[in-house]
């Protein structure tokens, strides 16, 4: 085993998978870290909504997880915002604000994000995941209406869980908790990495 | 290809362990990282305790630190943000403490970039926080802390200090070091 090791990757296809499963993560890394880049097909709806992204463990759908963002807006007229909150009582980690595919949007623009998920491997602790997070705007957020520039999030989320994490599901909010027709676009990818 | 290898990891047993210190750090690498998962032995009721990083040279000599540093702390609804011009030698951040009945945890990333070069000024990142009380629980223990700190000696790190403040990290708490080749 190296001491860093590619775990799994994967990118979508044209069928709109409203969930990304990561299974079978063995135990013998002590660290993890997932990158992410990522869309959402949402086009229903007014074309300022927006999809999030989620993340699952271990398969627990219970509102088990919570998370804290500072956001910070910007768009291309260089006026910026800044967002703190705090949300508990979470059906999923880090609901993440990704690009939608509403008519007239650009299917080229993708969220980036990288999460750092310490000692996963051990169960002393409940789970904790720092999220960076940056996002094209190409929506209203917030009153915003702006196809360029970006908005950048930096995250804390926790899951109420010491068990080792042994699987990640990534989940689109609109399809999953909205039941909105649409889930991860064409070519959203990951790359999930282990360090020894 | 760049490669990441382990350098050290250190798991806290227990006892007064309030410093974890990787030193003689290995000077063939190009950038360093730290993942960790810190809390502290401390019991006051705001669930958090005060945590400092300090980068040192490889003979434990301080390092001249400036820094900006943003953050949402604790039972504030303001994000704020600071910049400390230079004459720094610690960071200072907080982790999670171990008040009655507080399950929070707090993830630790911090790269090193150029650790070992004796011509480039040292850049650092730090990026931490504190999760709640329980993911149910409504309370303002969450933070988010990010902090970029520059050292303008060039001089290489060859040991860095995680320190609780006033406390000793509980037992079961790691951090692991990592060399990233050029």
């Amino acid at each position: 085993m190296a001491d860093y090791e590619v775990i799994a990757s994967g990118s979508v296809d044209a069928s709109a998978p409203t969930t990304i499963n990561i299974t079978g993560i063995p135990g013998t890394f002590k660290h993890l870290m997932l990158s992410l880049s990522a869309a959402s097909t949402l086009s229903s709806g007014a074309a300022t909504g927006t999809d999030y992204v989620g993340m699952r463990l271990n398969g627990d759908t219970a509102s088990n997880y919570g998370y804290a963002a500072q956001i910070k807006g910007d768009s291309a007229s260089g006026a910026g915002t800044q967002v703190r909150a705090a949300f508990p009582g979470q059906q999923a980690l880090g609901w993440l604000y990704i690009p939608a595919r509403h008519s007239g949007q650009s299917t080229k623009k993708f969220s980036h994000t990288n999460y750092y998920i310490p000692l996963y491997s051990g169960s002393t602790f409940k789970k904790a995941v720092l999220t960076d997070h940056v996002l094209p705007f190409m929506y209203d957020f917030p009153s915003k209406g702006n196809a360029n520039g970006i908005q950048m999030w930096e995250g804390v989320s926790g899951w109420n869980n010491t068990a080792a994490i042994t699987s990640i599901q990534l989940i689109s909010y609109e399809a999953v908790i909205s039941g909105t027709s649409c889930g991860f676009a064409v070519n959203t990818s990951y790359v999930l990495s282990g360090l020894a | 290809m760049a490669t990441w290898d382990l350098l050290s990891t250190a798991t806290v047993a227990g006892g007064s362990t309030s410093t974890i210190s990787f030193t003689s750090i290995n000077q063939n690498y190009k950038d360093l990282c730290i993942m960790a998962l810190l809390k502290d032995d401390l019991t006051a009721s705001h669930g958090q305790s005060g945590m400092q990083v300090a980068p040192k040279t490889a003979a434990g000599g301080a390092m001249t630190l400036g820094r900006g540093y943003m953050y949402m702390g604790w039972n504030s609804t303001t994000p704020i943000s600071y910049q400390y011009g230079s004459g720094q030698t610690l960071v200072d951040s907080y982790i999670p403490n171990n008040a009655s009945s507080y399950t929070g945890v707090g993830p630790q990333y911090m790269y090193f970039y150029d650790y070992s070069s004796t011509t480039v000024a040292k850049n650092m990142y730090l990026f931490n926080g504190i999760i709640g009380e329980n993911a149910q629980n409504a309370n303002n223990t969450w933070q988010i802390h990010r902090s970029l700190i520059n050292d303008a000696s060039n001089n290489p790190v060859g040991r860095i200090d995680l320190i609780s403040q006033s406390g000793n990290f509980l037992a079961g708490c790691v951090a692991s070091l990592y060399g990233i080749e050029g």
